[in-house]
């Protein structure tokens, strides 16, 4: 039994998912809005590309980023579709920004044209009502 | 052709975008590669803790060797075909990673470990294996193969790290 801890670190990960969240600044909410470059419904991460053009009520979101979401099955749960967005669209996100600083951020919900929100995964980390100031 | 374009074809390829874009595929082929792992590292980090006589050491190593192997090698077989087609489903991503390419490294190395102990050490397990003193070359090559499988899965993780 002395080294059955081994055992457990190797398979630790699987329960986490793809990846844990540990390199998101989780209690920061940013909102990115500008126009989708790419989407891109894939795993293990499904991926929006938004530039983010100067004059953003949030000079500080200037720029490309990558906003990362769950995998297809759990953006699906959400109501996430493939033709969610696509190439050109607005698209107004909020999301948790990468902690070193590099233009990436963990998707935390998209505001729809109809003002409905379209959440990754369950609204992790937070509810729907604790968040309502990022807006 | 660079490696760089030869990888972006490949993952533009309409098998590799069906696996990374499919729900059921993607899943069953991420959970069985690691998986997998219990069967082939697992046993092999077993058997490299008998050649250090940490476990199970009054038992002869040839007689773990020759009951984990059968195990150990389909599990790295299925590793090795899982890993393949998670290669093909994000190869540019991947090629990119430095962490990707310190595993490959080790994964040449671990194999080369290997045959190291297959030619030199495996001919003469039966007259060192039930000793109190193992060769100092095994001890080495079962060290190495540990400390690189280890380095291995963090590297296999951390990948998934990087944007």
């Amino acid at each position: 039994m002395k080294y059955f801890p081994v055992g457990l670190l190797v398979m630790a990960p699987f329960g986490f998912g793809h990846h844990s969240f540990a390199m998101f600044e989780l209690t920061k909410d940013v909102t990115y809005e500008g126009t989708v470059m790419e989407y891109r419904w894939e795993n293990p991460h499904t991926h929006i590309i938004v530039k983010v053009e100067p004059g953003a009520a949030d000079p500080a979101t200037i720029g490309t980023w990558d906003v990362e979401g769950g995998s297809t099955n759990i953006m699906g749960r959400q109501g996430w579709t493939r033709a969610t967005f696509k190439a050109g669209d607005h698209v107004k996100v909020v999301a948790h920004p990468m902690k070193d600083g590099t233009k990436g951020a963990s998707l935390f919900y998209a505001v729809m044209p109809d003002g409905k929100r379209l959440y990754h995964d369950i609204a992790r980390p937070k509810t729907e009502g604790a968040s309502a100031s990022a807006q | 052709m660079s490696v760089l374009s030869w990888c972006h074809w490949l993952q533009n390829t309409p098998w590799a975008t069906g696996i990374r874009q499919s729900d059921l595929w993607f899943p069953f082929i991420e959970g069985s590669h690691i998986l997998a792992l219990s069967l082939s590292v697992g046993l092999i980090v077993m058997f490299d803790l008998r050649l250090l006589r940490l476990v199970l050491p009054t038992e002869p190593a040839s007689k773990i060797m020759r009951l984990v192997m059968p195990w150990a090698i389909p599990g790295f077989g299925i590793m090795f075909v899982t890993g393949g087609l998670l290669f093909f489903s994000q190869a540019e991503k991947a090629y990119s990673s430095g962490f990707f390419r310190v595993k490959m490294l080790l994964l040449v190395l671990l194999g080369v470990n290997a045959v190291v102990y297959q030619m030199k050490y495996y001919p003469s397990m039966a007259e060192w294996e039930s000793s109190e003193t193992v060769p100092r070359g095994v001890q080495v090559i079962a060290v190495v193969s540990l400390a690189f499988w280890m380095v291995v899965i963090a590297c296999g993780r951390l990948m998934a790290y990087e944007l």
